[in-house]
């Protein structure tokens, strides 16, 4: 945890970035409203993949499945049982966390990279299978459509609904990685087995954060669904994981802003190069060969990469 | 004095990185703009990738040569024409971003194309949310008729040029009762197995068959259901052969669903009039099933020489039973722009839907309440093709036929060797 | 009722031995580096289509395209170590497996994508190898079948006796076993690296090229079978190249029956569950020496 993080959100200098996207609905470009949703939603996404990964070293492999499991719990719940979009959403949110505290008891047992990477990539292809196969309830493949809406009117309340979400996440991330918890979470991740001499229940401990972790991927798949209309199985794919893990490492996964700041800027690289969508993947899979290489700490390591540099030369 | 440094060069980078993405993007933005004047810019949609990329790519050429023929000519009401292409990968998401993209960023005039329902049925609520016509030139389920018929002003934008599912199952059927009727064959039995693929066309096309069949005197003796793209039928073929069927109805849409199954049905021994559905349209069918195909029945849609004379020289390696569906899209929505005197959307709904428009296939008439381009002897009407060494032809109805129906159904077909 | 099963047997062992191909290269690169290759699924990817040009180009022989299609990709595998998996190794030094395997999710996204701009979208297939199909006692077999049976249980017993017999094999042997005893040995551990991995690299190729005649192939199908090869290695544990044949001649011959049965997501769900228990029982599967 490093300290200047502490100053940086002392600093005063956030509050442009934060009044910039106050009043950016004024300006009426429902298409940037659209992709800050997008950088909303996925950084959101990124930093709770970034918790266990951060602290226990835990790569979470099967983690969109959370994110498409809320998504179709509430909309299924809203279409079937005509149930109101918020409590819809409320409910996508609780259940991805009931689920998620059975994922965490299972993973929790595991020890090692490897096995935490194939066990959760498994399980979250067992849940995409579910899904596409239940295809009565969830249509398969064909995806679910007429989904109700949140908002009856045009883009802007979904954008202040999403930034509202985004600010609420980027705190409980904060104050998690700052608090007791997260501090022992860092502590089992290091040398669990210390850890467990000094008397501290690390099950418990990687529970609560692998659960944390995914409820908030759920609550993220629950807003998306109502806002977007339509949700297919393609939202727990693995693929989705590895865009996530790429914003997560390319924006740096030793600090809290790395996340959002690696997915505000990939996704703005991608949308502004549109014409050459094509090497989207390309981009993604090059930032990350050049991260892990160059820069292990991501683009938010940079400023100490270069200082470092600037030393060394001296 | 150390972390005073770290922090301005924090922020300073990126502070740069994101103003280099600001203006790159505003820039491009503008510049994009910029041409808007003279021309009249249309969205074409269309799966550039996956299962049906071959179908996708020859639908693309199809609005390219149009583009160029009707730019020729000096274009649609004196504007040139400006196609926009977007891959919806047959994902319903990606063809949602895609529209909303090509509407608000690239402020098309109209949005053509299309292939696959699925895809296109959740897209309906985004179209409504705009004032832009859609004209989807390939998907053919009949839930898009129904939601319009139930909704007319919420999907007044949305319409549909192919015939649907209901008439593409009952055409091939009316086939099949009429072969049987006029004494030119006389199937082993009357069992018919039905494979859907698990889309919207291919449960529509089975379901038709499913219901329809049965009052020719047929029995269904097995109803599969498969993966979009699956590619592996030899599960699906052994428990089917149990019943040992004469006729086998699938309806898949990828090529190399389609060329799969053919193969493996003859693989695994089943004597069976095969269907095998809108995978058989393009020509890679043929060329990679080879003998595989041989006997095998689809609908072709008869196109005039002269016009495929033209696609060839144009893109040699094209398909004109695929391309055209793009080529009358463009035709369609000029005539109603020319019609409609102007580009305005309310205007040229109404020419859309007050006028006939004459394209390669026919005559298209759109029906008032779903949209829907009708089928008939005067508007548009396919015909039954069969597959034999290495060709296709039409053998059905009799104006459009080029051979005789052949189909050893005493002998076991042997592949070549 | 009988023709069914053997041919539904004969499918599976065919599947199991491509299965088993792909599996087996995931596993000797897992074993000998330690390493979790992502891009196997890639490499597998390229290898099909290498094979695929192969035999529309230049000739219709099956076993020159997958020659071909081995070669290449062997020797692509060597350059993508040593510029890239040899670097992450030299930075991060002892704790480089998490950021190797990142990169080799890097390398991933970018190879599928490249494929997907070269080749374009759609899907390829190979009508067939041999053209032939056997009829004996009533029973129809495909040859393409027998023949891909034949050849995957060529290749392991090649690469058994190159492993077992051969100085560069104990060399590979003993850097999987122990890397700081071999190098102190004299041998020269990042050569035996790059060579591992591109034969790792290789296997996947191989069996990417005999894909061709029955399934079609396209720029994701790498991704879509990549579980097959993890699976392969769960179970028939880590390193043991006998296990990979085994485990994958299981999973093949499972996955043949189980979708016929019950149909083939259900069945996939089920086998999904089953490598999480052996997972979380039996990590080592079971042939493996180490942990997964």
């Amino acid at each position: 945890m490093n300290s200047l993080e502490n100053k940086v959100f002392k600093q005063y200098w956030l509050i442009i970035p934060t009044l910039i996207l106050l009043l950016l609905p004024l300006s009426g470009q429902s298409y940037i409203l659209n992709l800050l949703i997008t950088c909303f939603i996925y950084s959101v996404l990124a930093s709770f993949f970034n918790l266990p990964f951060r602290t226990l070293g835990y790569c979470n492999f099967g983690y969109a499945s959370f994110y498409g499991v809320g998504a179709y719990f509430s909309a299924l719940v809203a279409i079937n049982y005509k149930v109101p979009v918020a409590i819809a959403i409320v409910g996508g949110f609780l259940f991805t966390t009931l689920i998620g505290i059975g994922y965490g008891m299972l993973l929790s047992r595991l020890r090692g990279f490897h096995y935490v990477a194939m066990t959760s990539w498994f399980f979250g292809e067992i849940i995409r299978l579910i899904i596409i196969r239940a295809v009565d309830i969830t249509r398969g493949m064909k995806g679910l459509y007429g989904i109700p809406f949140i908002f009856s009117s045009d883009i802007t309340p979904y954008y202040y609904l999403g930034l509202m979400l985004f600010i609420v996440s980027i705190v409980t991330c904060f104050k998690f990685l700052n608090s007791r918890i997260g501090i022992i979470c860092f502590a089992t991740g290091n040398d669990e087995a210390l850890a467990q001499s000094l008397g501290i229940n690390t099950f418990k401990y990687k529970m609560l954060v692998i659960t944390l972790s995914t409820s908030f991927a759920g609550l993220m798949g629950s807003f998306y669904a109502h806002f977007r209309g339509t949700i297919t199985p393609d939202m727990l794919d693995w693929a989705v994981t590895l865009n996530v893990l790429v914003f997560d490492i390319v924006g740096g996964m030793n600090s809290i802003l790395g996340p959002i700041i690696g997915t505000f800027l990939l996704i703005s690289l991608i949308e502004t190069f549109r014409f050459v969508l094509e090497f989207s993947p390309i981009v993604l899979g090059a930032a990350l060969l050049v991260v892990m290489l160059l820069f292990p700490d991501g683009i938010v390591g940079i400023p100490k990469y270069i200082s470092k540099f600037r030393k060394a030369s001296r | 004095m150390f972390k005073k440094g770290l922090s301005k060069v924090y922020i300073a980078v990126i502070a740069i990185v994101v103003i280099v993405a600001a203006v790159g993007s505003v820039a491009y933005y503008i510049w994009f703009q910029k041409s808007k004047v003279e021309i009249v810019r249309i969205g074409v949609v269309a799966p550039l990738s996956g299962p049906v990329a071959a179908q996708g790519r020859y639908l693309k050429q199809g609005f390219e040569l149009a583009a160029e023929d009707l730019n020729a000519k000096g274009g649609i009401l004196g504007r040139k024409i400006e196609l926009v292409f977007g891959d919806d990968q047959t994902k319903p998401d990606v063809a949602i971003s895609l529209i909303e993209r090509l509407i608000t960023v690239d402020k098309v005039d109209f949005i053509c194309g299309g292939t696959s329902s699925s895809t296109y049925l959740p897209t309906m609520d985004v179209i409504a949310k705009y004032n832009v016509i859609v004209l989807l030139s390939i998907p053919a389920s009949s839930s898009f008729d129904v939601r319009i018929k139930e909704n007319p002003e919420k999907y007044k934008n949305i319409f549909l040029q192919d015939l649907n599912d209901t008439v593409w199952g009952s055409f091939e059927i009316l086939w099949l009762s009429n072969t049987i009727k006029e004494g030119k064959w006389h199937p082993r039995n009357m069992k018919v197995a039905l494979i859907a693929e698990d889309t919207d066309w291919g449960r529509g096309v089975c379901d038709t068959w499913n219901e329809m069949i049965r009052k020719h005197g047929f029995e269904v003796v097995a109803y599969e259901v498969v993966d979009y793209g699956q590619v592996d039928f030899y599960s699906v073929l052994t428990k089917i052969k149990q019943y040992d069927p004469a006729i086998i109805k699938a309806e898949l849409t990828g090529v190399a669903s389609g060329v799969a199954l053919v193969k493996q049905v003859k693989e695994l021994g089943i004597n069976a009039l095969l269907f095998p559905g809108y995978s058989a349209e393009v020509h890679e069918f043929e060329e990679l099933a080879g003998a595989y195909a041989d006997y095998a029945i689809y609908y072709g849609y008869p196109v005039p020489k002269k016009w495929v004379d033209q696609l060839l020289k144009r893109f040699p390696d094209s398909d004109p039973t695929a391309a055209f569906w793009g080529y009358d899209s463009l035709i369609i929505l000029a005539d109603a722009i020319e019609k409609a005197g102007s580009f305005d959307t309310d205007k040229v709904r109404e020419a859309l839907l007050k006028h006939p428009h004459k394209g390669l296939w026919g005559t298209y008439v759109f029906d008032p309440q779903t949209h829907r381009a009708i089928w008939g002897e005067e508007y548009v009407t396919p015909g039954a093709v069969e597959f034999y060494q290495g060709k296709r032809y039409f053998i059905w109805p009799e104006r459009l036929k080029e051979g005789e129906w052949t189909y050893p159904y005493h002998d076991f077909i042997q592949p070549p060797s | 009722m009988f023709e069914q099963i053997f041919s539904l047997f004969l499918y599976g062992i065919a599947l199991g031995g491509i299965y088993a191909l792909f599996g087996a290269g995931l596993s000797l690169i897992y074993g000998v580096q330690d390493l979790a290759n992502f891009a196997q699924g890639s490499f597998l990817m390229l290898g099909a289509y290498i094979a695929y040009f192969t035999i529309n180009l230049l000739t219709h022989e099956p076993l020159t395209a997958i020659l071909i299609s081995f070669l290449l990709i062997f020797a692509l595998g060597i350059i993508i170590d040593i510029l890239l998996l040899d670097r992450i190794r030299k930075t991060s030094g002892e704790r480089w497996l998490v950021p190797g395997f990142i990169v080799t999710t890097g390398i991933m996204l970018i190879f599928d994508q490249l494929a997907f701009l070269g080749f374009g979208g759609q899907y390829r297939n190979v009508r067939e190898f041999y053209p032939m199909i056997l009829s004996i006692g009533g029973i129809r077999i495909t040859f393409d079948r027998i023949f891909i049976l034949i050849f995957t249980l060529c290749v392991f017993i090649a690469l058994e006796v190159f492993i077992y017999k051969t100085k560069l094999g104990r060399a590979i042997r003993a850097v999987a076993l122990n890397r700081d005893a071999a190098n102190l040995m004299g041998i020269n551990v990042s050569r035996i690296y790059a060579i591992t991995f591109g034969l790792g690299v290789g296997l996947a190729a191989i069996a990417g090229s005999l894909i061709l005649p029955i399934f079609s192939i396209y720029h994701k199908i790498g991704d879509e079978t990549l579980t097959s090869a993890f699976s392969v290695v769960i179970l028939g544990g880590c390193g043991s190249m006998v296990g990979a044949l085994i485990g994958g001649l299981i999973l093949g011959l499972l996955e043949a029956f189980t979708t016929y049965y019950i149909g083939s997501g259900l069945a996939k769900i089920f086998f999904f569950l089953l490598i999480i228990i052996v997972l979380m029982i039996r990590p080592t599967g079971m042939f493996g020496r180490r942990p997964a």
